[in-house]
């Protein structure tokens, strides 16, 4: 009963527009209170919380992929994958899909990837009569693929607040990943096999693709890197994500794309991102902090085991909580406020907790662009000028994609474990 | 008054922006004495997560002054409603208060250590002073922010969320 009051206040005052990271602060220095228990435990937590070398993956990936938005590499991307393939059918959705794709391998973001992407693609893809809403849905459902193909800015918080090895969550993305940029492929090449409107775009001449390719190059270089040197062990994640920052600062300006003003913009946007992010964070240790002392997270632990004892219903049932929470929170706030409410039944139920953070991952992407609150939509929407009702038209067969690939990431839990555990 | 309130959060949260490049920086610094001179350094770990704890609690305000806050937005969306601005002003106090829980236990744990004379027990043995400081001290420069920013809602009016134009301006 507890848990329903503290839920439904918690609801009531987001809904009345407090910013989520106090939001959850306030609620729980008020239980904390209400407890009673001695308030200097909430400074306490707000320094231990920043207090960690993990952490500083998150600024460290937000500049290096600021920094390459301002230099302007989506287009670089862009141009080098369509020359290669964008005279195919369907082509131009083919190398949007794997523009995405490999932007977020530099990128632990899906807004960044959306937004770098979407701003090249958009254009190219209206202008050669791909139908609007599937352009928008592409890239919405695309930019997503910014979070589960490592780096990955969930994926390093849940890796934090559940206590699961980072580089172990990254490799677990690389297999759902691949599978989702393949369906959204064959989607796309379907698609345009069906819709008659659009022209594709001449061939591209062998000296075309060579000069496109070597303008994509640094920035595939900087991504092989970053990722490379985690897998390699040569630095953990935040150090290479460090390091790629500093390398992509040094592409962009021996590229002549990168100027002081540029720099200064993609140091102080970062700044902001990640201090709305870490406020998240500390606000929601706060309040993990006051519900444990509730007995919350051990409460629906033992509601959830009791009940369910079929594990495939508990997943699916969880997953459901996770979808319908997906349509109002925004994507790390589901995460900070779901994770410690759910993750001692997953424990006890003895699911993995890798495989349980890549499951949760997608359920974000889903919630990044189901409606009403989808921040991918927004992005689109702001990007492309379009009515969110036609985002939304074009959006709603890769939710089912992503539903789908959620359903079988339970049946075939190697999709994602397989890497982290073999190699 | 608010202009130098303004002024002190947007120095702070500059300050706090050049603090995470210069993270990146010295992280940089270690992987390559390490990989290439072989000789790690003692001082990149807790320099970079001290910096860390400074850069996120002094610009707090900025990101508050800057409205990039993540808020819920699926109702009362009209920024001209008086009802919003009730709203508006109800998480401002909310942010008002959890600021003054803070800064005063904040300062209370702060006293003490510094009376004490303690010192982490990490590598490099700072004087604990210096690191918890960077709480209440952020936490001041938000509190005064935020009584700011109400003054702003019922003088200048609510401005939009800040989150999305900055996106459409980077791209």
């Amino acid at each position: 009963m507890t848990a329903f009051i503290i839920l439904f206040i918690l609801i009531i005052i987001l809904v009345m527009r407090v910013p989520v990271a106090f939001a959850l602060a306030g609620l729980g220095a008020a239980l904390l209170a209400y407890y009673p228990l001695p308030l200097n435990a909430i400074p306490q937590r707000l320094y231990g919380t920043m207090d960690s070398f993990e952490l500083l993956a998150v600024p460290m990936f937000l500049l290096m992929s600021n920094v390459l938005l301002k230099g302007k590499v989506g287009k670089d991307l862009f141009e080098a994958v369509q020359s290669w393939i964008g005279h195919f059918p369907g082509g131009l959705g083919v190398a949007t899909i794997l523009s995405c794709g490999i932007f977020s391998a530099v990128s632990g973001s899906s807004v960044a990837t959306a937004a770098t992407i979407g701003t090249v693609a958009i254009p190219e893809m209206t202008k050669r009569g791909y139908p609007r809403h599937f352009v928008y849905g592409l890239l919405a459902a695309g930019g997503t693929l910014g979070i589960m193909i490592p780096p990955s800015i969930p994926l390093i918080i849940y890796g934090v607040i559940s206590e699961t090895s980072i580089p172990k969550l990254f490799l677990a993305g690389i297999g759902p990943g691949l599978f989702l940029i393949v369906v959204f492929i064959t989607y796309s090449v379907l698609y345009s096999k069906i819709s008659k409107n659009y022209h594709p775009i001449e061939k591209a001449s062998w000296q075309q693709r060579y000069k496109a390719s070597l303008r994509a190059f640094p920035t595939i270089l900087v991504a092989t890197s970053v990722i490379g040197s985690i897998y390699a062990g040569i630095a953990t994640p935040s150090e290479s994500a460090g390091v790629g920052f500093i390398m992509s600062m040094i592409v962009t300006f021996a590229m002549g794309r990168m100027n002081f003003a540029k720099l200064r913009e993609a140091v102080y946007d970062s700044a902001k991102t990640t201090i709305m992010i870490f406020m998240i964070i500390a606000g929601a240790k706060v309040f993990s902090y006051a519900i444990t002392l509730y007995m919350i997270p051990q409460n629906v632990s033992e509601l959830l085991i009791e009940n369910i004892t079929n594990p495939t219903i508990f997943i699916f049932a969880i997953g459901l909580v996770l979808l319908i929470v997906g349509f109002f929170l925004e994507s790390l706030s589901m995460l900070l406020i779901m994770v410690p409410v759910l993750f001692p039944a997953i424990m006890e139920k003895g699911i993995d907790g890798i495989w349980f953070g890549l499951f949760f991952v997608i359920l974000i992407e889903t919630a990044l662009i189901t409606p009403p609150v989808g921040m991918n939509l927004f992005i689109i929407q702001a990007i492309s000028n379009a009515k969110i009702t036609e985002i939304v038209k074009g959006v709603w067969p890769f939710v089912l994609i992503m539903l789908g690939t959620a359903v079988l990431l339970w049946f075939w839990q190697d999709l994602a474990l397989y890497i982290p555990y073999h190699f | 008054m608010i202009k130098i309130i303004d002024g002190i959060s947007e120095f702070f949260g500059k300050l706090s922006a050049w603090l995470f490049f210069f993270i990146g920086i010295i992280v940089t610094y270690e992987v390559f004495m390490r990989y290439v001179f072989d000789s790690p350094t003692i001082w990149v770990d807790e320099v970079s997560s001290i910096s860390q704890i400074w850069a996120t609690y002094i610009g707090i305000a900025f990101a508050l002054k800057h409205k990039d806050m993540i808020v819920i937005d699926i109702a009362f969306k009209n920024p001209e409603s008086v009802m919003r601005k009730i709203l508006e002003t109800f998480s401002l106090l909310v942010i008002i208060a959890f600021s003054m829980i803070v800064v005063y236990y904040g300062f209370e744990i702060w006293l003490d250590s510094t009376l004490k004379g303690h010192h982490t027990d990490t590598f490099l043995s700072l004087p604990k002073w210096f690191t918890q400081a960077s709480i209440w001290i952020g936490f001041s420069i938000l509190f005064f922010q935020a009584v700011v920013e109400i003054i702003k809602v019922w003088t200048i009016g609510i401005e939009p969320n800040r989150e999305l134009e900055m996106i459409k301006e980077s791209v």
